[in-house]
């Protein structure tokens, strides 16, 4: 469809006058529009701050779908929300104080135009983002026999952004309760479609097998009627696309609209609600109603949110000084997971991940046997890195635990947008009204030959995320014993597991050091030697960890310094307290990762040292070359962090520091 | 030889563990025989023989082996198998040899340094020993010392604090002397001065003879030797600074104490220890000059000593208490009891240093002042009272050695063979 189509169908709209429509859609629809007339009368005066994306002209597209959905159902929207989400709870007065920037708005006025919350509705800026978040709403509502769907508001402009197609394709796969409503105004911002969007906008979800219905909101009475068949099929238990060609009357937020003043004209002549206002039953309504609004704004209560109400995480950040003994069975890494995954499932999480289903089990075999026991809650996905973790969210956001299994941690890289568009602030953006306990598991390493796309350590880009914890498992301790302490926190957490260290065998009593762990939750582990004072303390985490304390005696023996190892389980946030406690006492620090040591982890334990006065006779940073890990056996293992090369650049340090053991 | 190696049967897996090992080494097996079984992650995995042969192998039950090592080899010659057998053998021995190891184990660098320094590592039993545990046994300057020292800057400096003329190092008291000071004071002699002594018996003459000046006295080798010696025992060429610390001096400076009977002065022979035993003799020649002539001396002669000899050969002393100089941990006395006989006794600041420390130094004192008797050979240079033959040429003349006579003012001699039973 073109501008031409548009026209006609905007001329050959419904008649106001012979409309048969309930008078509670119209007073909504008028509702929408004076509440985005009263947003740009405020920012007009400078009571407003931040952006509007006003939907005048498009009133009716809110009415249809999201006001003729139930409480069960849920609505995720962008941008351009308001009128969905006045549609969708009602709350126009919540809306308004949310605007304003004041503590009673919906989301304390953190979120403000953009980023909205209520049960059964979250919008949020960046484009196509919350569409597989819905997909994983919907397919909890399919596992637990709900009556709910999940909706999704897209714009054309939207068809440009994959996740939008990862979620076609999972929800179709699915056949997930997924309605998709794409509300085509012919611009993306100041981007005309036909500059925008190739080929037809029909064509791509029935590309998935995806029912398609059309609709307009200038013959909103078949708009409602379209709305409710498309809602009451998705019912059944499948997705759909509805397209609603409509046309915005405003700019794209404020005074940037460089589209053609007379067609500007033409659609704001045609538009339906303006014709209704001219009968008189209607202006009288909406007199009314902007009474109400400027009643409301007159007494607003003032309160706005403070800085010590807003400056909080869910991340754990006690400190202990209480160190409890570590004893292992003897088992194989990955049979250890296993069975600490089977546990989370029996309390009910959700696995998700390619391949990971049952015969083959995943790629390294992590999740063997766990879908032929729980097939609801184990699924396989297709290659969507994006699409399977906003999935995994959209099942977290309803309550569930839910682990996103990345297959390589290479493909990481995927997960970015998730991660930080919703997962890291979701809890925050909408005021603490709810959390995203999703649990990213992925391996890292080499040491396989694996090259350069399958054996990276990618954590150092995703430490550090607002709200988002980072842990690592190592083979040093049964990794059941952080699984487990995950199911009482909340937050989105990424769960870095090893290639290597799956296959090794738990870590057994040694005869030189002992094993101890922090007594709180990811509790970092300590192996100091029983036999000597410690005069360097290593610390590392994961496989690392692992592969250091095979090679302690060695290390002792070749650079003259026995070693104190301390493995860290929780990366982000650090707590530094157990490495102090022994770099008191040996005066020197080595800190060996697996990735480059340049803004890594290394240079973060350093800082906080510093930061709190701790002086180091001896300081060294060590991790992987920064090029991407080669194939080559013997120059993989030069280019990784392994003992020869540890020992290596100790020993260099030394002599050209002349640093004394 | 057939190799048959560990195989990765699942992509995890880098061991595996041995379930059964169902052939010793050594036996014969057919083709199809199962020789081992194995245990991935997975699953169990019998490993079968590919043809008729011996086994060989190191297999036990329960073991984790790493994919890709040598699980068992596959002979089918009996020579090799001999061959085979031996190696293992071999192995067998060395790894029980291995097992006899000392509890200690030691650093690369500790073995290294314990060599330069001539320390011997089979006086460790137990613990990992790095060099700067070499470097501590044998007495040289710690380096944690530093370490201490740059963390005791930030305190502040205590008013009262000695005032050491020599440069020196602080040195922490370890709380277990600290106690036994305590200890000592409240004791019945109520200080923490202790004197042990040891007796010098010489055997015979220097065998290079000493200038005039130390014709007949052991002082010049004493100074020469302890100077060095008081290297390897640094907490008796210190100070006592408070109950936590103690300072160890940079330098060994040996007071040499002078006494005309009026004016009793020590005057310090500066970095004794880099002095040739020729340079020493002189410079207390020169320092007796000095003392002799009336003239002023120097301050820094007066206040610089880090220990201090007081001698007392040359007088009809055979008994001591030498009584410590401020500022030091050590002071050395000798008397001579008989002509070849002298006593050298020491007092020491217990707070500082251990009993069998000072033993050992005067052990290790004593035995290198003897070194100057005895030739390569161990003979010492005696000589007939009467005709002046060495023992060396007495010994050469096939008889066993010297007669001791007892001459007429009661005092021991030798006499030759020849010279006692006459021409």
């Amino acid at each position: 469809m073109n501008i031409e189509d548009f026209r006609q169908l905007a001329q050959s709209g419904s008649n106001p006058s012979r409309v048969e429509l309930s008078s509670q859609l119209i007073e909504e629809a008028l509702r929408i529009r004076l509440v985005e007339q009263k947003f740009l009368e405020l920012f007009a005066q400078g009571k407003m701050n931040g952006t509007v994306h006003t939907c005048v002209g498009q009133e009716f597209s809110a009415v249809a779908v999201a006001g003729q959905l139930t409480a069960d159902d849920w609505v995720t929207s962008n941008h351009r929300c308001h009128g969905h989400f006045i549609s969708k709870t009602k709350n126009w007065q919540g809306l308004i104080d949310e605007l304003m920037g004041l503590e009673s708005g919906v989301c304390k006025g953190l979120g403000s135009s953009q980023h909205l919350y209520a049960k059964g509705f979250l919008s949020n800026g960046p484009q196509a983002a919350l569409v597989p978040v819905a997909t994983g709403i919907a397919l909890y509502n399919k596992i637990h026999k709900q009556e709910g769907i999940a909706v999704s508001y897209v714009g054309e402009g939207t068809l440009g952004e994959g996740a939008l197609y990862e979620a076609f394709n999972l929800a179709s796969i699915y056949q997930a309760p997924h309605l998709i409503v794409c509300e085509n105004n012919l611009y993306s911002q100041s981007t005309p479609q036909t500059m925008g969007v190739s080929g037809s906008v029909l064509e791509r979800p029935k590309a998935f097998g995806i029912k398609t219905f059309e609709a307009d909101t200038w013959n909103f009475e078949n708009l409602m009627q379209v709305s409710k068949a498309a809602i009451d099929y998705v019912r059944t238990g499948h997705p759909a696309f509805l397209v609603i060609r409509t046309y915005r009357l405003n700019a794209h937020s404020k005074g940037d609209d460089d589209r053609d003043g007379a067609e500007v004209q033409f659609f704001k002549d045609n538009d339906p609600l303006t014709k209704l206002l001219n009968i008189e039953q209607w202006a009288t309504l909406a007199q009314k109603i902007a009474a109400q609004i400027d009643d409301h704004v007159a007494n607003v209560d003032p309160k706005v949110l403070s800085f010590d109400n807003y400056v909080k995480d869910q991340l754990p950040r006690k400190t202990t000084a209480k160190l409890e003994p570590v004893v292992n069975e003897k088992k194989r890494m990955v049979a250890a997971l296993n069975s600490a995954y089977r546990k989370t499932l029996e309390a009910g999480a959700f696995h998700i991940g390619e391949d990971i289903c049952d015969p083959y089990g995943g790629a390294f075999k992590v999740t063997k046997g766990l879908s032929t026991d729980f097939p609801l809650m184990v699924r396989n996905t297709s290659i969507s890195e994006n699409g399977l973790l906003g999935v995994a969210i959209g099942m977290a956001l309803m309550g569930t635990h839910s682990f996103a299994e990345i297959m390589f941690g290479d493909f990481m890289t995927h997960t970015f947008d998730q991660l930080i568009s919703n997962a890291s602030k979701i809890h925050h953006m909408y005021a603490f009204q709810t959390s995203v306990p999703v649990r990213i598991r992925t391996p890292m390493g080499g040491k396989r030959g694996y090259g350069p796309t399958h054996s990276q350590s990618l954590e150092k880009h995703f430490l550090g995320i607002d709200n988002v914890g980072v842990i690592s498992l190592s083979s040093l301790i049964d990794p059941a014993v952080a699984i487990e302490e995950s199911r009482d926190v909340d937050f989105p957490m990424v769960i870095l597991e090893n290639k290597v260290d799956y296959g090794k065998t738990l870590w057994s009593n040694s005869e030189y050091f002992e094993l101890t762990r922090e007594a709180k939750i990811f509790g970092a582990l300590r192996l100091n030697p029983k036999i000597a004072a410690p005069s360097l303390t290593i610390v590392s985490y994961g496989e690392t960890a692992r592969h250091i304390a095979d090679h302690l005696e060695r290390f002792f023996e070749e650079t003259d310094f026995v070693p104190e190892l301390i493995c860290l389980t929780q990366l982000h946030p650090l707590d530094t307290n157990l490495i102090e406690r022994s770099v008191k006492k040996t005066g020197r620090l080595l800190t060996v990762e697996d990735g480059s040591v340049d803004f890594g982890l290394g240079a973060e334990i350093l800082s906080k040292l510093v930061e709190k006065g701790q002086t180091l006779q001896f300081a060294l940073r060590v991790g992987a070359e920064p090029v991407p890990v080669p194939s080559i056996t013997k120059l993989e293992l030069e280019v990784l962090p392994t003992i020869d090369r540890i020992i290596a650049l100790v020993n260099a340090k030394k002599s050209t520091h002349g640093v004394q053991s | 030889m057939i190799e048959i190696l560990v195989p990765r049967e699942n992509v995890n897996d880098e061991s595996v563990i041995i379930l059964e090992v169902n052939f010793s080494s050594g036996s014969k097996v057919k083709k199809g025989d199962v020789v081992v079984s194995i245990e991935t992650s997975k699953t169990n995995v019998d490993i079968d023989a590919p043809e008729d042969g011996v086994v060989i192998h190191q297999l036990e039950k329960g073991a984790e082996v790493d994919v890709g090592s040598l699980l068992f080899s596959l002979s089918n010659t009996q020579d090799t198998v001999t061959e085979i057998k031996e190696q293992t053998n071999n192995q067998g021995a060395e790894l029980n040899g291995a097992t006899q190891k000392s509890n200690a184990k030691f650093s690369i660098a500790a073995i290294k340094r314990a060599k330069d320094l001539g320390v011997n590592l089979g006086q460790f039993d137990h613990g990992w020993v790095t060099s700067a545990d070499i470097e501590m046994h044998a007495g040289i300057a710690i380096p944690r010392a530093r370490l201490q020292q740059v963390v005791a800057d930030t305190k502040p400096e205590k008013k009262d604090a000695p005032v050491l003329a020599v440069s020196s190092t602080k040195v922490s008291i370890p709380k277990r002397k600290q106690a036994e000071a305590k200890n000592l004071i409240s004791g019945d002699h109520g200080n923490t001065t202790s004197t042990i002594g040891i007796e010098i018996k010489l055997l015979g003459e220097r065998l290079v003879a000493p200038p005039y000046l130390f014709k007949d006295s052991i002082s010049d080798l004493i100074a020469f030797e302890a100077s060095k010696l008081l290297r390897q025992y640094p907490e008796l060429n210190g100070s006592y600074t408070d109950e936590k610390t103690w300072s160890q001096y940079d330098q060994v400076n040996f007071g040499w104490s002078f006494d005309n009977g009026k004016n009793l002065k020590v005057l310090a022979i500066k970095d004794a220890d880099k002095l040739s035993l020729a340079g020493l003799q002189e410079e207390v020649g020169r320092l007796l000059d000095l003392y002799d002539s009336g003239q002023t001396i120097p301050m820094e002669l007066l206040t610089d000593s880090t220990v201090t000899f007081s001698d007392l050969s040359r007088s009809s002393a055979s008994f001591m208490f030498p009584l410590i100089n401020g500022h030091q941990t050590l002071i050395l006395g000798i008397v001579r009891k008989s002509k070849y006989v002298f006593e050298i006794f020491t007092s020491f600041d217990h707070r500082v240093s251990e009993g069998l420390t000072v033993v050992n130094f005067l052990a290790e004192l004593k035995s290198r002042v003897l070194s100057y008797f005895l030739d390569q050979n161990g003979i010492v240079n005696i000589s007939c009272y009467a005709c002046g033959k060495s023992i060396a040429e007495e010994l050469r003349l096939g008889h066993r050695g010297f007669i001791r006579m007892t001459l007429a003012n009661g005092e021991d001699e030798n006499l030759c063979r020849n010279c006692f039973e006459g021409w």
